[in-house]
């Protein structure tokens, strides 16, 4: 039978995604909430004061990707020591991971810049267009001229801060009292612009427009931060047992025998920025804010129940068992956690800020030089790690009157560069036959007890 | 026997974009950091081709960060097409069955 061809069409407008509804997060008072504003204003403000902050006459956090080499405070790290940047990027990922599996998603709910700056800029919006029922009132109606002022005003002050947000976010990688003095004089380069406009716009985007979409689609620990919990890991959750079967009561009357505490008021959903419903179990949206305990317990107060319907706990103890904190899941994160730690801090303390390589010369293993001596060459690699230019000089030892010919002055180095010097070493030709083990040493005039060894061989004519 | 042809009316969707810049970004990210660890950039003015014989640092670090970018975001669109591919496979083939 002869193939027959059939043209399927794709119905263009079938949609692969839902669209996204806005959410309107009603404003939200308790424990919770006053913990999260507290790491807002703890965290944004160290962010926009730390760059400003100077140590010894440089910026002390400055990442100068410019001049390649970073500035934490008293320290001067190059690129050579990437090493550290790696060992703290590790820590950063096992820390994240131990207090995930101890408590669940505390980095989403309070320190994730995503949430901080939401939260910013959710002030912002409550500010200038009111609170959650105004808000959505605003948006269904008429293009009135109140609507364009608040709209407007928003606007000035979303797109302001972001613009400050993307300025002092380039500042950390480039000293940022010049950028500040180049855009205000308009000599600022292009390419720091070009950063500066699109930190800015991600910035705008992000906590302005996608808010919750970030924690849902994009965010990668999102989707696989559940794998560090296990039934001891705090969670929020509502007490099933307790509020079901939920129903509507009267103030202050405590509920019938066959009713539950959930009063079914809606007040945890209202506030979720996430806009999901707690009462339906975990979910991957939850990003462990605690907007919906807050809720609820402001509830439960009017009602006169006892707080606590919406709470942070454990599946353990939600089915009536103890929680326990010293899991081995737990100990292994820890154990970890406290091996890179204690490797990053004993290489930064014990960090030489010199470095010293030494190559032997390829072309001849040796040479007899006038006066009857042996001669070695080597090529010298010196690398400065100090914030400062030194002068370093070279002594060998390691076999009865070995000298150096050259260089006998001191070698200057200037700060985080690399100096290739070529070392002629000599000793007398009577007691060098065959190879011999010798130690090139390195000292700074400035700080002696900056200094390096290096061994390396010295090599003679056969006896 | 009937032979079956795919006829979207789009080959991406508006979606997608999303699916193939964002993840790339992220790798771009990463793929800079370890790059530029190990690698001044003004070495592409010594041993690059002679496009790059001008450049500063700051268009070195751009330069690179955006070749990542790219590079990655062709891995990301190829996944996406090829995932889509497979997904509508699977349908047709449903249809068909149902069909007989």
């Amino acid at each position: 039978m002869k193939p027959q061809a059939v043209i399927v069409d794709q119905p263009a407008d079938q949609p692969f995604y839902a669209a996204a509804q806005k959410i309107y997060p009603r404003e939200v008072n308790g424990r919770y909430s006053q913990l999260r504003r507290a790491a807002v204003v703890v965290l944004l403000g160290l962010f926009y004061a730390v760059a400003w902050i100077s140590w010894e006459g440089h910026q002390a956090l400055l990442f100068d990707l410019p001049a390649r080499k970073f500035h934490v405070f008293g320290l001067t790290l190059w690129p050579q020591d990437f090493l550290y940047l790696a060992l703290l990027l590790i820590i950063a990922a096992l820390s994240l991971f131990f207090f995930t599996a101890l408590a669940g998603r505390l980095w989403c709910g309070y320190a994730c810049p995503q949430t901080v700056w939401t939260e910013l800029f959710t002030w912002i919006e409550q500010w200038t267009e009111g609170p959650r029922s105004r808000r959505m009132k605003l948006d269904q109606g008429p293009w009135t001229a109140g609507k364009l002022v608040r709209k407007g005003l928003k606007q000035f002050l979303w797109i302001a801060l972001a613009a400050y947000t993307g300025f002092t976010f380039v500042g950390y990688f480039t000293p940022i009292r010049a950028l500040g003095g180049q855009l205000l004089d308009r000599s600022v380069g292009a390419w720091a612009l070009f950063w500066i406009v699109l930190y800015a716009l991600a910035t705008y985007g992000n906590a302005g427009f996608l808010r919750e979409q970030v924690c849902k689609y994009m965010c990668p620990y999102a989707r696989f931060q559940s794998a560090m919990f296990d039934k001891s890991t705090l969670i929020i959750s509502y007490d099933q047992a307790r509020g079901e079967p939920r129903g509507g009561r009267r103030r202050g009357t405590a509920a019938a025998p066959s009713q539950g505490d959930c009063i079914d008021c809606t007040l945890c959903v209202q506030v979720c920025p996430t806009g999901i419903d707690i009462r339906r179990g975990l979910q991957y949206e939850c990003i462990a804010c605690g907007a919906c305990i807050d809720a609820c317990n402001g509830v439960m107060d009017r009602m006169g129940s006892p707080r606590g319907l919406i709470r942070y706990t454990t599946e353990q103890s939600l089915q009536g068992g103890a929680a326990r904190v010293l899991r081995p899941r737990m100990l292994v994160y820890a154990a970890l956690l406290c091996a890179i730690i204690g490797l990053f801090t004993y290489s930064l303390a014990n960090r030489s800020p010199v470095i010293l390589d030494v190559i032997r010369d390829r072309n001849a293993l040796y040479r007899e030089v006038h006066g009857g001596a042996i001669e070695n060459i080597y090529s010298l690699r010196i690398i400065n790690l100090d914030s400062h230019p030194h002068r370093y000089q070279l002594s060998a030892d390691g076999l009865p009157r070995l000298k150096i010919a050259d260089p006998q002055g001191p070698i200057e180095v200037p700060p985080g560069t690399v100096s290739t010097v070529a070392a002629r070493l000599q000793a007398p030709i009577d007691g060098v036959t065959g190879i011999h083990q010798v130690t090139l040493t390195l000292t700074a005039l400035e700080s002696p007890r900056t200094q390096v060894r290096e061994q390396t061989r010295f090599i003679g004519p056969r006896s | 026997m009937r032979l079956y042809i795919l006829r979207s009316r789009r080959m991406f969707r508006r979606m997608d974009l999303g699916l193939i810049l964002w993840p790339s970004f992220l790798a771009a990210c990463g793929a800079s950091l370890l790059f530029f660890a190990a690698v001044d950039p003004l070495l592409l003015r010594e041993a690059g081709p002679r496009l790059f014989a001008g450049i500063e640092r700051d268009s070195g670090y751009a330069i690179g960060f955006f070749f990542f970018w790219a590079v990655a975001a062709g891995a990301s669109t190829l996944s996406v097409y090829l995932m889509r591919t497979a997904r509508e496979s699977t349908r047709l083939g449903l249809e068909r069955e149902d069909s007989q």
